[in-house]
């Protein structure tokens, strides 16, 4: 393991694996990534990894936008055989007038920027997802180039093409501690040592408060359970992701057959709880009831859950931490990170080595909060 | 006596049905681990074969001539015959000793599971948790064979050469995980390109992630590890077993009427 490193990243999620190809591709190769366990073995292996343009706010329609069409050519970029992206679209449903009001405002957002978004009656829906039930839809709105990929896929395609660019990816390698002079950052503690940087990121996920306070920064997040459950394959049924914001659900069936199946739970604590609860899945039984009852037959093989990292507006920080000089952060990313990856991890980058953002993040910065900039995003699970 | 090695709070309750004694104390939730009441439990074993997770087995040195009789679930083919000298392993699928099949039984009415007693030296009784058939016993039994002399020999010699001579030896590809069709040869390419841990391998090649979510499998995913690293299978972490351990059809949840406790089991993210 390198002693002195430019750039270290904490963290061997999507997102740290992300920035630390982008700093490599960019020609900043003396990069680290310190991983507690194995790249995705947290959040990010353990998401519905869903991707979708149909955003209510102009940065998330951007960063996505944009992420998707990294997507599409990701295989062929990081020279990795399948990551399983499958763009079915997402089919969002609407369940009250208003709520369709605020879909409408949100696709006129997404048609000025170029994602081919479009509101739909019921019957459309129905005739999209033949399933679908929902006696009480009011109406939805579908996107055709939306979709899902495989997590862990996707993270080890990035990790392997920023090895082969000379980036050191350190597994089962723990950040301790950081050493501060003058304001900045110098050295890493590490269960492999210590380590000298020029710049420090944070992408530790549910655990970036934690990482942060290492350095002596407090940051609004907190992190909180939401589980999933994946059933037995069976032949293709269902091409869209379909998600309701009021229910909190969101359903998809993977390439390989499997449906994929999480509920978002109002009252879950906030914490770091991975455990399961069988509540979950009669909760979730009761939504498949109502809205696409003829799931209700498939066996359900395997339940877990992950932590979202929640920031008071649902918006991600991205950016200077400010406090030290030299740490980055890229965290609070609530049920998003993964889709917003590939755009996360180049701006990220693009920002540490001085260069313009391909898409401006200032306001995404951590002192939004201290000014009371918040860019509340609607439209989250 | 039944012993129950039932770790996980999840959420599975049918021992406690399975139980004509009362011997195993009703749940108040589904999640509760199962408590068993020594003076009641009379060995009959109906709980062993009823347990989805293969976590019950009945221990019985009455005999006191030094042995004891270790009944287990068994879920191979073929069934071992009474009579029948087998090597013992412990839970995790390492040696412990020889052991003689006193009887074997696969009725209907245990559904699909088989019920094997062994005898062992009473010193191993509380290690022994499954039987390994001398070789030649049919495909499927001498694969894991191969497996446990790999996992034997494989201290520091885990070469490539060696993991080929493994599973696989004379009988053509040596299908490892039955619900995913995942050979031998597809878990020694995934390690040699850099998966090393049994999460890892199951991550990228999906074994252990299919209806019987590795209870088939994973011992044997573990064993090809430990050839081919050379560690030791007690050194390796298992994936985490998930629930449910049956495949369930999702609408029989909704029928679940359940009171305000809410986390029902807690595992922290933490390490
Ligand atoms: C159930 C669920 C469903 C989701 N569905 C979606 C979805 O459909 N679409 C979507 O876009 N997003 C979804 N998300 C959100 C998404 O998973 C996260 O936003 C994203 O994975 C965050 O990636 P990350 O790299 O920041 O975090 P992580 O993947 O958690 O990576 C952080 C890493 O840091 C490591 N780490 C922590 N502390 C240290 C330390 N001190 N030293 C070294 N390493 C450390 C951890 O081990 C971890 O691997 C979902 C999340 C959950 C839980
Ligand atoms: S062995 Fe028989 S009596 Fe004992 S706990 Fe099991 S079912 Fe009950
Ligand atoms: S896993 Fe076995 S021992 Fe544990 S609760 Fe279920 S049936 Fe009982
Ligand atoms: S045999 Fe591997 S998951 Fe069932």
């Amino acid at each position: 393991m390198k002693r002195s490193v430019e750039v270290a990243i904490v963290g061997g999620g999507v997102i740290g694996c992300s920035i630390a190809y982008h700093l490599a591709n960019l020609g900043c190769r003396d990069v680290a990534v310190y991983e507690r366990g194995y790249p995705s073995c947290g959040s990010t292996g353990r998401c519905g990894a869903g991707v979708r343009a149909q955003w209510g706010t102009e940065m998330n329609c951007r960063l996505a936008h944009e992420s998707i069409k990294r997507f599409e050519r990701l295989e062929e970029d990081l020279d990795y055989p399948d990551i399983e992206f499958k763009q079915g679209g997402y089919l969002i449903l609407a369940f009250s007038p208003a709520q369709l009001r605020q879909f409408e405002r949100n696709v006129a957002l997404q048609n000025s920027l170029g994602i081919p978004s479009r509101v739909v009656g019921p019957d459309e829906a129905r005739d999209i997802v033949p399933h679908l039930a929902a006696p009480d839809l009011v109406g939805a709105t579908f996107c055709g180039t939306d979709g899902h990929c495989n997590p862990f896929k996707v993270t080890d395609a990035y990790a392997r093409a920023a090895r082969r660019l000379g980036v050191e990816i350190n597994t089962y390698t723990s950040v301790t501690g950081f050493e501060q002079q003058g304001g900045r950052v110098v050295r890493l503690e590490t269960t492999a040592g210590p380590v000298e940087c020029g710049a420090v990121v944070n992408a530790a996920g549910p655990f970036s408060a934690q990482v942060a306070a290492m350095a002596g920064l407090e940051l609004p997040v907190f992190s909180q359970r939401h589980q999933v459950v994946v059933t037995e394959p069976v032949a293709p049924k269902q091409r869209p992701m379909v998600i309701s914001f009021a229910h909190g659900f969101y359903c998809q069936q993977t390439p390989h057959g499997s449906f994929i199946l999480g509920l978002g739970d109002p009252a879950e604590p906030r914490g770091l709880d991975i455990g399961h609860s069988w509540q979950f899945l009669a909760d979730l039984a009761e939504k498949v009831e109502h809205l696409l009852p003829s799931l209700g037959r498939l066996r359900a093989v395997r339940q877990w859950s992950g932590l979202y990292n929640v920031t008071p507006d649902a918006q991600p920080i991205l950016g200077p931490a400010g406090q030290p000089a030299n740490l980055w952060l890229a965290v609070g990313f609530s049920g998003h990170g993964f889709m917003l990856a590939p755009m996360v991890g180049l701006t990220i980058a693009q920002g540490i080595l001085g260069m313009e953002a391909e898409i401006p993040i200032d306001r995404l910065v951590l002192a939004r909060f201290a000014r009371g900039e918040l860019v509340p995003e609607p439209s989250v699970v | 006596m039944a012993i129950v090695e039932c770790f996980e709070r999840i959420p599975c309750d049918p021992c406690a049905a399975a139980c004509k004694q009362g011997a195993i104390r009703p749940f108040a939730d589904i999640c509760d681990l199962p408590r068993i009441d020594h003076e009641l439990c009379n060995g009959c074993a109906l709980c062993v074969v009823r347990c989805p997770g293969l976590a019950i087995f009945v221990v019985d040195a009455s005999a006191g001539d030094g042995s004891a009789v270790v009944k287990m679930p068994y879920e191979h083919t073929p069934l071992p015959r009474a009579g029948q000298t087998v090597r013992a392993t412990d839970r995790s699928g390492r040696d412990v000793c020889a052991g003689t099949v006193t009887r074997a039984q696969r009725p209907s009415a245990f559904d699909h599971t088989a019920l094997v007693s062994i005898r062992v030296p009473v010193e191993h009784a509380m290690d022994v948790r499954g039987l390994l058939l001398p070789p030649g016993a049919g495909l499927g039994a001498g694969a894991k064979e191969g497996a446990q002399e790999g996992a034997e020999g494989g201290a520091g010699a885990g070469g490539k050469a060696d993991a080929r001579a493994g599973l696989g030896a004379g009988v053509g590809p040596v299908v490892v995980c039955r619900c995913e069709e995942i050979t031998e040869d597809d878990i020694v390419a995934a390690y040699e390109a850099g998966y090393r841990t049994p999460e890892e391998i199951k991550r990228k090649l999906r074994c252990g992630m299919g209806p019987c979510q590795g209870r088939t499998c994973m011992p044997v995913v573990l064993s090809i590890l430990s050839r081919l690293s050379g560690r030791p299978v007690g050194d390796m972490a298992p994936p985490t077993g998930r629930p449910p351990l049956k495949p369930t059809p999702l609408a029989s949840f909704a029928a679940l009427k359940y009171g305000p406790a809410r986390p029902s089991s807690v595992e922290e993210d933490g390490r």
